[in-house]
């Protein structure tokens, strides 16, 4: 034991520091959201309450409110911690062991393995999203029935509470896609790491989309409504799903690869 | 070329394919490993040798179209696999690491990467189950590759590279972690394969395997080559045709070998003597027989690409320091 605690002091804590980033910023964003909040006095139940009733929702419209607000954003939070997870897996364990390497050696070039990547990515966290989407459905309308309401949302929530969370989940894969092809050391084991499992720092800046996604749905839904929001919120995911992408196309190397996996 | 190769390259049963290296530097980034290199590989079996650093996994990846060289070209049967990754389907590569994911099992591994090379699914079945019994690896097919030795591990990452049928196998240290068995049933393999006009290039450590396997031998040292022949040719041209023996037999050997005006040392129970040719060595055992040493053992000093290996390496050292 004593030997693992030199270990971790001679690398700096990081092992030990870098599990608290995600509860720091969770907490961080529990104290700031009511202080974004413009009805102060409610801490945004009123809100709530609006979006509760305006959905349909009687027995106990800030409940229903809080779950319609929050029920997107959640899954987008999650769906970028599985897309985070998916791309690493894939490509911090195939690098690993040198697969990356032989798949260059196989008649593809390096933009059809990331591609063939960034595929893999997009139906696993597609189908995650899609799995949660209907827990999550099925979590509102378990919520309706003990209320006694008949939530009825309108199809600008709907919408926006479908494809913002698939917007943020492909643009956390994109992301996570990006740094693990252009540092791919970052998803070896005991770099980056969250608690000595490889690949934290990439699970995190994959969870960005979503966390933005679940701020901009509590801060955001109620001001500027589900079309509007989707606009900008949808926009910035699309950004940084292209903005990746483009990435990946001009700075993916070989040699990036090899020299992390020789 | 040595009369084994000519009668090798007289069975062929497929066409050849083959590699060549242009005046080739590469590396990585800002780092420089291959220097000017130049190679041409056919049919065979070819041995890239070099200590650790001398750029042999560098010019596996360069051969291999995985790392686009700086200066220079390769080219695979006639066209650049940096630029038509088709060609790339010749070319089977085995690294250092096996490349199979530890929590899969040997069979399911193989299958993986079946589907990759865009085998059908079929015949790769069929194939799977070949390449299993050659590298001994039936009874472990359902053995997850993370529950293996590293040997058996070796073998699992061989199998894959064998899957496709490549004419062109670049096989990284494929020997290292492998028992002597199969080491020799690896060998005999590639001598098939070689035979039937596959090239195969294989890196070593192991002077002892690539002096009895080989071809031919290329010796790169500090990303350059510092000599390539058959291992007998290129011991000849560096070092004469010299050869130290070391021999053990019953009584007294020193007083004879006085007698007959050799000079020797005696090393742990045995003599060393140097000899200029074969015709000496052989004159040499029939005085000893003649003066009544009942001979044992007559056996190189050591490894005979040993010495080539280490005066290369002074060469290169003298070069650097000029």
């Amino acid at each position: 034991m004593s030997a693992l605690l030199w270990r971790m002091r001679r690398e700096r804590l990081r092992n030990f520091a870098t599990v608290f980033l995600p509860f720091v910023l969770t907490v961080a964003s529990m104290v700031a959201l009511p202080l974004l909040s413009d009805d102060s006095g409610m801490n945004g139940a009123a809100g709530s309450a609006r979006l509760g009733l305006q959905y349909g929702a009687h027995g106990d419209t800030v409940a229903a409110g809080l779950l319609l607000i929050l029920m997107p954003g959640v899954i987008a939070l999650h769906g970028t911690v599985g897309a985070g997870l998916a791309v690493r897996n894939v490509v911090g364990a195939e690098a690993g062991v040198g697969a990356l390497e032989v798949m260059l050696g196989a008649p593809y070039n390096p933009a059809s393995i990331a591609g063939g990547l960034l595929g893999y990515a997009l139906v696993v966290t597609t189908g995650q999203w899609a799995v949660m989407s209907a827990l999550g459905a099925l979590a509102l309308a378990l919520s309706s029935a003990l209320h006694h309401d008949s939530l009825r949302p309108d199809a600008g929530y709907l919408t926006l509470a479908l494809l913002l969370p698939l917007l943020a989940t492909w643009a956390g894969a994109a992301l996570a896609l990006l740094l693990n092809l252009l540092f791919p050391r970052l998803s070896q084991p005991g770099a980056g790491a969250l608690a000595g499992n490889g690949g934290g720092l990439v699970s995190l800046a994959a969870m960005l989309p979503g966390f933005g996604a679940l701020l901009a749905m509590s801060i955001a839904l109620d001001p500027l409504g589900p079309t509007r929001l989707l606009l900008y919120a949808g926009g910035v995911t699309v950004l940084i799903t292209v903005g990746s992408l483009t990435g990946i196309a001009r700075g993916f190397r070989p040699e990036s690869v090899l020299s992390s996996s020789a | 070329m040595t009369a084994q190769l000519v009668a090798h390259r007289q069975c062929y049963v497929e066409p050849v394919a083959k590699l060549e290296v242009l005046n080739v530097s590469a590396g990585y980034r800002d780092r420089l490993v291959l220097r000017d290199v130049n190679l041409e590989y056919g049919a065979g079996i070819h041995v890239l040798l070099g200590p650790n650093g001398a750029g042999k996994t560098t010019a596996f990846r360069v051969l291999a179209g995985i790392l686009a060289p700086f200066e220079g070209t390769v080219l695979v049967d006639g066209a650049d696999p940096n630029t038509q990754t088709e060609v790339k389907s010749l070319i089977a590569l085995a690294t250092h690491r096996s490349a199979l994911a530890p929590r899969l099992s040997v069979v399911d591994n193989l299958r993986y990467w079946a589907r990759i090379l865009g085998l059908p699914s079929g015949p790769s079945e069929e194939r799977i189950a070949e390449v299993l019994d050659l590298l001994g690896l039936t009874d472990l097919a359902d053995r997850r590759i993370g529950s293996l030795s590293r040997g058996q591990n070796q073998r699992a990452g061989l199998a894959k590279a064998f899957l496709g049928q490549s004419p062109i196998l670049l096989l990284d240290e494929p020997m290292s972690g492998l028992d002597p068995s199969t080491t020799e049933q690896l060998a005999g393999h590639l001598r098939t394969l070689a035979d039937q006009g596959h090239t195969v290039v294989v890196s070593t450590h192991a002077l002892a395997d690539a002096y009895r396997f080989a071809d031919d031998v290329t010796v790169l040292q500090e990303g350059r080559i510092v000599g390539r022949g058959e291992p007998a040719a290129l011991r000849t041209a560096l070092l004469g045709s010299a050869y130290r023996l070391c021999i053990r037999g019953s009584g007294d050997v020193p007083a004879v070998l006085d007698r007959l005006g050799h000079r020797y040392e005696e090393q742990r129970g045995a003599v060393v003597v140097e000899v200029p040719d074969e015709g000496a060595a052989e004159r040499l055992v029939a005085d000893l027989v003649r003066e009544g040493i009942g001979v044992r053992e007559v056996v190189p000093a050591r490894n005979p690409l040993e010495d080539v290996y280490q005066q290369l390496q002074r060469e290169g050292a003298s070069r650097d320091a000029a």
